[in-house]
């Protein structure tokens, strides 16, 4: 195999190079797919960056709650109840279950999806987005012992993989 | 050819021509009366002067077995070695004399039981010598146990319920090692034993020759079926190069191929003429007619005797040269000086 | 990077001897760290030795356990003998190097990680629970974390290459920081970079970046306040080449066949450790090698015979389980008479055992393996460069008693390196000897030379000399087949005679330490290193006590029974259970005391001084 050094021609298998002394056993494995299976399996939630999410009660007006995902940029409110995750609310749930209702008499406990699946900060990449194929959700709340310590979206996902592999 | 009684006569060009006489060594020999030993050896002394090859140039090796006592009875140098193992000792020979003659004496056990990896190996490296494999169906030395070439259900002391192992074809084995002259010829035909020795010794490669050899003492009248003088013609086939596949005391059977198979057929019979019978091509490149000649036996087909297949190939030694020589034409004749500094090299002062 | 405005308070410690290892990935490149780091020490003008420790499988995934490859170098300002006990520096790449190698690291010593390596995915596949960095684990030790990967990436930036290929260089950035850390120059390095990638310009950049921004780093980081710097050691003058033992193995049996003017047959099937010697071998075709890879061992070794047979330099190379295989045909070489040289390069057994790892447990396979009375010579090289010296004496007995010599290597000294003095051609030994030819009455075949009790070597093609010989018993003289009860009797005896009658071709054995006394440590093999430091550490101390190194142990040389006598104890450290002890035992009838250890490592000096000490405390010996 051609050293990736110094291009010499060594009989194949060789674990360094006949010429430069390079290490050749990287080189002579498959490795495309490891690098992607490395990041997937290997890299936890917290190295995505999970930011500080946007926290509400359950009794916040709904309407405020859409202005306040307006206003912030982001596109989910983390609810709580005494510091604990009691429910999630996307702009996915003001689009669909908000449309035809009279906004004013509802309250964010009303739209929440409650209990939503959450993920620790140690989990890997791959459980999140196994956990978003099946469960067809965008955002996956991070707790730590019932506190919600930020949201991994569908989005971060692709950008840190973007930016591993690439 | 002249026998003298008073050793080798000079001739023209001061070259010694040989005589059988020079060729037998003062032992006595040992086989049992009546083996069919004694003629392998004496065809083999009787065609050994005519190579005109230095009695000194020559080397028997052989292994154990009857077989292996054969280098005893030749006055040349001879090598009894270790049970199957005699290819392996004329591989390294060869590699490091080019320059001798060669001849592997084996048997069926030595050479297909314990020397089968070497005789496969052997032949597919076409290392430049002769094997002559006494096959005489059984283990003699040890007095009487199956060989890799007895039949199924064959009973021995061994095998008293009979064998339950099948038997090989050893020029199948051979033709599958790549081997590139394999021949087959019989003991008590002395005149085609001698023939087709001379031919093995002439070949420039591996040649195998398959005797069949009668064991008088532990498995008399193996091959007497039809070896026997007065039913061979009928039962043997004997081959020519370039002639169709004719055989029977009155030339009217023959041999063609129908589909994949060979038929024995009768010309005149049911229209068939010689034009349908296979041709004998020794030489041909690829072996599928020296496959098919060698499953045939004796009772389905007439057992086929001579030359099956005769190529030219560079033999293990050529090739091993050739790349000295090109190593020594790419870089010069190696400096040991230069060999010793390999490396990188500094020097106190 | 640019130079810092202030200086760094440091200071420079004087020091006899560095123990580094270098250890990561199969791919981060510490052979040619290691090979780089010994070049530049041993061209300074330390001594070295160094041993590799390359990985178990074949291609692990990267960052695994089995994937570790490591190098161990002992450079210092006098005379070494081992690649030392334990390292002073573990320089780790990857969580899985520190894993397999911190055990072998005293407390105290230095740690150097590339910090970069130590993601959550690299430790899991170390298997650690959690970072050895970050938690209290490696507090008994000096660390340094250094971001190496990043480090080395931003040296190489603008450079034309892809991420994956700079990542290749950190080897160099490791490399670079060792020199500056024990004051070594660059230069070697600097110019085998350019000589060996003279025509990848991109890549000599690179390499010579990476080095130069590790040596960078450690001149300007704050991290190390102290440099190193060993002193040149007083080597004879000589030019010299670093070289293994299997490297000068095959050398020697090359200047062998040269001072034999013979060509060099060599038979072999491939087989660890020994598989180096065919490779090379078959490099110097252009020499008239001829190298043969057989279908097995056995053939192997009959086709040695064969080339014996005809005239030439015949030898063969395995380890112990390719010995095993060969024993019948090594008794037809006994039984035929035939120069040869069977080399075995011992592993760790039985059965397949530990194929890379070193033992010296085939000692009584060689003197005993075969059916019948089968005596053969034995000699055993001590260091790699003893190897080639040793090779040559095998050969010269080979030809000189016309017999198979067995020529005992193992995984330690075949794998081994250390700094060799290239000697003149013109001086090497003369060890030929002629072919037999036709003189006047019957030729004997099995007929003996009056002093060395060998016969004839009548090859085949000389003329007038035809003759078999063979497995069966010879008659004597004649050589002809023979079961005559008294002729095998004289025959065997002739056999034992003729090899014991070597021990008075041979040197005799020396002593190292007290000529005489309470102990003297008795070895073979690759254990000199060890036994030599160890009672080198003991003699200043006052203590009474030798080394001796057999380099032949069939026959043992002629005084060896009366250098036995002159001490209270002999004790023999092998790496087996017992093997040169049980001989010893029985042929000087001595109450020899064994220490055998099969760990698949070699001996630790620390281990032989404290096996000596204690059976001088034993015998109420203080001194």
């Amino acid at each position: 195999m051609i050293c990736p050094n110094c291009r010499y021609d060594n009989f194949e298998g060789e674990d360094s190079c006949a010429h430069c002394g390079a290490d050749l056993s990287l080189s002579d494995t498959p490795q495309a797919l490891a690098d992607y299976h490395d990041t997937i399996l290997g890299d936890h939630l917290d190295a995505l960056g999970i930011g500080s999410p946007t926290l509400v009660e359950p009794t916040m007006a709904v309407a405020a709650a859409i202005q306040l995902m307006h206003e912030s940029g982001t596109d989910c409110l983390l609810v709580c109840e005494e510091g604990r995750l009691v429910g999630i609310f996307t702009d996915r749930d003001a689009a669909v279950k908000a449309v035809d209702k009279r906004l004013g008499l509802y309250r964010v406990r009303d739209f929440m999806t409650p209990d939503p699946v959450v993920l620790r900060r140690e989990d890997s990449l791959a459980v999140a987005i196994h956990k978003m194929a099946v469960g067809e959700f965008r955002h996956i709340p991070i707790v730590d012992d019932g506190r919600p310590i930020g949201v991994v979206s569908a989005p971060d996902v692709f950008r840190h993989l973007v930016a591993s592999v690439g | 050819m002249t026998e003298t009684t008073t050793g080798p006569a000079p001739i023209e060009g001061g070259l010694v021509k040989l005589t059988r006489k020079d060729f037998v060594a003062d032992q006595e020999v040992r086989w049992c009366p009546g083996c069919g030993d004694y003629s392998i050896l004496a065809q083999t002394q009787k065609v050994m002067p005519d190579f005109g090859v230095p009695k000194e140039n020559i080397v028997f090796i052989s292994g154990i077995g009857c077989s292996g006592r054969l280098p005893y009875y030749m006055n040349t140098y001879g090598f009894h070695s270790i049970h199957g193992r005699a290819p392996t000792l004329a591989t390294g020979l060869k590699t490091a004399r080019p320059d001798l003659m060669v001849w592997v004496i084996t048997g069926d056990g030595d050479a297909l039981s314990i020397g089968g990896n070497h005789f496969l190996h052997t032949m597919r490296r076409n290392v430049d010598f002769t094997m002559i494999m006494h096959n005489n169906r059984i283990y003699g030395l040890t007095k009487g146990q199956t060989s890799p070439t007895s039949e199924f259900g064959k009973r021995t002391k061994s095998t008293p319920m009979g064998s339950v192992d099948r038997p090989v074809m050893p020029l199948t084995l051979a033709l599958a090692a790549e081997a590139t002259f394999v021949a087959r010829t019989v003991d008590t035909h002395t005149e085609h034993l001698a023939r087709t020795l001379e031919a093995a010794g002439r070949h420039h490669g591996a040649s195998f020759i398959e005797v069949l050899q009668n064991c008088n003492i532990f498995n008399d009248g193996a091959w007497r079926e039809f070896t026997e003088r007065d039913v061979r013609d009928d039962r043997m086939l004997f081959l020519e190069h370039g002639k169709p596949l004719i055989y029977g005391k009155e030339r009217n059977k023959g041999i063609r191929l129908r589909g994949l198979h060979p038929e024995v057929v009768t010309i005149g019979e049911d229209g068939v003429t010689e034009a349908d019978l296979l041709v004998h091509d020794q030489h041909a490149e690829d072996p599928y007619l020296a496959l098919i000649l060698s499953r045939m036996f004796w009772p389905e087909f007439p057992v086929p005797v001579g030359i099956l297949r005769q190529v030219d190939r560079p033999t293990h030694s050529d090739l091993v040269d050739a790349q000295i020589e090109a190593a020594i034409a790419r870089s010069g004749p190696g400096d040991l000086r230069t060999a010793l500094m390999a490396g990188e090299t500094w020097t106190v002062e | 990077m640019t130079t810092t405005p202030e200086r760094i308070e440091r200071e420079s410690q004087l020091l006899d001897r560095v123990t580094i290892r270098f250890a990561g990935d199969s791919g981060d490149g510490m052979q040619l760290t290691g090979t780089q780091f010994t070049r530049t020490a041993a061209v300074f003008g330390n001594d070295v030795s160094t041993f590799p420790d390359y990985p178990a499988e074949i291609r692990a995934p990267a960052g695994s356990l089995p994937g570790v490859s490591g190098f161990q170098i002992s450079f210092s300002a006098s005379d070494i003998h081992t690649p030392g006990d334990a390292p002073d520096v573990l320089v780790a790449m990857n969580p899985a190097a520190l894993k397999t190698n911190l055990p072998d690291l005293p407390a105290g010593g230095a740690v150097i990680v590339n910090s970069d390596a130590f993601t959550p995915s690299n430790l899991s596949k170390a298997a650690y629970a959690s970072n050895p960095l970050t938690n209290d684990s490696l507090k008994a030790y000096r660390v340094f974390e250094v971001p190496i990967g990043t480090l080395n990436a931003r040296a190489l930036e603008g450079l034309d290459m892809t991420s994956k290929q700079a990542d290749l260089t950190k080897n160099f950035f490791a490399l670079g920081l060792m020199f500056w850390l024990y004051e070594r120059s660059m230069d070697p390095t600097i110019a085998w970079i350019d000589e060996k990638f003279g025509s990848r310009p991109v890549i000599a950049e690179a390499n010579g970046r990476a080095l130069k921004a590790g040596y960078a780093f450690g001149e300007t980081t704050e991290m190390f306040h102290t440099t190193y710097r060993v002193p040149k050691a007083k080597l004879p003058p000589g030019t010299y080449r670093n070289i293994t033992g299997n490297e000068a193995t095959a050398l020697g049996f090359l200047a062998a066949a040269h001072a034999a003017k013979r060509d060099l047959f060599y038979g072999s099937y491939p087989i660890t450790p020994a598989t180096d010697i065919l490779q090379q071998l078959a490099g110097y075709k252009s020499f008239g090698v001829r190298t043969f890879q057989a279908e097995d061992e056995i053939a192997a070794m009959g086709s040695t015979i064969g080339a014996a047979y005809g005239g030439a330099l015949a030898l063969t190379g395995t380890s112990g389980p390719g010995l095993a295989l060969k024993s019948e045909a090594m008794g037809l070489a006994v039984m035929t008479e035939l120069p040869m040289v069977i080399v075995n390069v011992q592993r760790a057994g039985p059965s397949t055992g530990l194929p890379t790892k070193v033992e010296q447990a085939d000692l009584l396979q060689v003197l005993y393996g075969r059916n019948g009375e089968s005596p053969m010579p034995v000699l055993a090289p001590a260091t790699p460069a003893e190897c080639f010296t040793l090779a040559i004496e095998a050969s010269r007995i080979a030809l000189k008693y016309m017999t198979p010599v067995a020529y005992l290597s193992d995984a330690f000294v075949g794998n081994g390196a250390e700094p060799w003095k290239v000697p003149d051609v013109e001086d090497l030994p003369d060890i030929s000897v002629p072919n037999a030819v036709k003189g006047e009455g019957t030729f004997l075949p099995y007929g003996r030379d009056p002093e060395t009790l060998s016969r004839p070597w009548a090859i085949p093609g000389t003329p007038g000399l035809e003759h078999r010989i063979g497995g069966l018993e010879k008659l004597d003289g004649l050589g002809t087949v023979s079961y005559d009860a008294d002729n095998h009797h004289r025959m065997c005896v002739l056999r034992a005679a003729k090899i014991a009658g070597i021990a008075r071709d041979i040197p005799p054995l020396e002593t190292f330490g007290v000529d005489e006394g309470e102990l003297l440590i008795l070895g073979w093999g690759s254990t000199y290193g060890a036994l030599r430091s160890a009672v080198e550490q003991m003699l200043p101390e006052g203590k009474s006590v030798a080394h001796a190194h057999l380099r032949y142990l069939n026959p043992f040389p002629a005084n060896t029974g009366e250098v036995l006598k002159r001490y209270r104890t002999v004790l023999v450290p092998e790496l087996n259970l017992g093997q040169l002890w049980f001989v010893i035992r029985g042929t000087y009838l001595v109450d020899a005391v064994g220490y055998g250890r099969v760990r698949g490592k070699p001996f630790r000096i620390a281990e032989i001084v404290a096996e000596a000490e204690r059976i001088l405390g034993e015998r109420g010996v203080t001194r």
